[in-house]
C-alpha cells in the first residue's frame, strides 16, 4: 500500500467520523451512507480500510454498545451492495440505494436482537422504529439526489 | 444501450423503495403495540442502589405509558422523534455511565414508555443500571 493510499484512508475515515458527530443532533439524518457509497466507487477496496477506521473511531468516542455490534456489518452490507453497481454514476440510481439503505437499516440493526431476546424482541424493536427508518430512508434519498455529483467530482479530483 | 440499461436500474430500485415503503407502513400499522380504553390501576417501583424502592401507584386513562408517567410527571428525558429517551425517573437523573432500564415485573420490556400499552394491575420497574 502506498503513503498516498494511506492518507486517503485516515481522510476518509476521519471526514467519515467528523460528519456522522456534525449531524449527530439530527436523528437518522446523515452524510455517512452518501460518502460509503462515494468512497465505495471511487476508492474502491480501500473503502474497506476507511469503514474499519470509521466503525473504531466511533467506538472510541460513543463506547461500545450494541450498537456498535449493528456498525461492524451495517457499513459493510451498504459497501458490498455499492460493489455489485460499481460501474452506475447515476445521482438518481444512488439516490434510491441510499433510500432503500436507511428503510432497511432498522431491520438490519434488529439482527442482534434476535440472539439477545428471539425473534419477537428483534421484531419489536424494528416495528417501534419504523417511523425512524422512513425518515431515514427520505433524508438518505434527498440527500444522495443532491449531493452525489458535487461530492463524487470533489472526492475523485482526491484520488487522481 | 448504456443509457437504456440506466434507466432499467433506476425504475427497478424505484420500484423496490416504493415496495419497502408500503411494507413499512403496512407492518407499522399493523403490527405497532395497540392501547385500550378504560381506567387502570398500574404500580411503578423506582429502584436505584442508594435508596430503598419507592412505590408509586398511579390511576389512569392513558393508553401507554408514558402518558400515565407524565401525569404524575415520573419521567424526563430527550425525545428522538416521537419517543422520549428516559433520563429522569421521579427526580433522579441518570449521571453518565448508568442508564433506567424498564421491565415489566421483572422481565425486560421490548418497548420504551411510548409504545408500551398499559393494562389494568400492571407492575413496571424502573431501575437505576450502571452501563457495563
Amino acid at each position: 500500500m502506498k503513503v498516498k493510499d494511506m492518507a486517503v484512508i485516515a481522510m476518509m475515515g476521519a471526514i467519515l467520523v467528523t460528519l456522522q458527530v456534525a449531524f449527530a443532533f439530527l436523528p437518522n439524518v446523515e452524510l455517512v451512507s452518501l460518502l460509503v457509497i462515494l468512497s465505495t466507487l471511487i476508492f474502491k477496496r480501500k473503502t474497506i480500510f476507511i469503514l474499519a477506521i470509521f466503525i473504531c473511531l466511533e467506538g472510541f468516542i460513543y463506547g461500545l454498545g450494541l450498537w456498535w455490534i449493528n456498525y461492524l456489518y451495517i457499513w459493510y452490507i451498504l459497501y458490498f451492495i455499492c460493489t455489485l453497481f460499481k460501474n452506475e454514476r447515476s445521482s438518481w440510481f444512488w439516490a434510491m440505494i441510499s433510500g432503500i439503505y436507511g428503510l432497511v437499516y432498522g431491520l438490519l440493526c434488529s439482527i442482534p436482537n434476535i440472539f439477545i431476546g428471539g425473534f419477537g424482541a428483534a421484531f419489536a424493536y424494528w416495528v417501534v422504529g419504523i417511523p425512524f427508518d422512513i425518515t431515514h430512508g427520505i433524508a438518505n434519498f434527498i440527500i444522495t439526489l443532491i449531493l452525489f455529483k458535487p461530492l463524487y467530482h470533489i472526492l475523485n479530483r482526491l484520488n487522481k | 444501450m448504456d443509457k437504456k440499461l440506466s434507466n432499467k436500474k433506476i425504475i427497478a430500485s424505484a420500484s423496490v423503495l416504493i415496495v419497502i415503503l408500503l411494507a413499512l407502513f403496512f407492518v407499522y400499522h399493523n403490527f405497532f403495540p395497540k392501547g385500550t380504553e378504560g381506567e387502570k390501576n398500574i404500580t411503578v417501583t423506582v429502584i436505584t442502589p442508594d435508596h430503598d424502592p419507592t412505590e408509586i401507584k398511579i390511576k389512569t386513562n392513558a393508553e401507554f405509558l408514558r402518558q400515565a408517567l407524565d401525569e404524575k410527571n415520573l419521567v424526563q428525558g430527550t425525545m428522538y422523534g416521537d419517543f422520549l429517551m428516559v433520563e429522569e425517573v421521579n427526580g433522579i437523573k441518570a449521571e453518565e455511565g448508568w442508564w433506567w432500564s424498564l421491565t415489566k415485573e421483572g422481565l425486560m420490556l421490548e418497548t420504551g414508555v411510548d409504545s408500551t400499552p398499559i393494562l389494568d394491575g400492571d407492575h413496571y420497574e424502573f431501575t437505576l443500571t450502571e452501563i457495563n
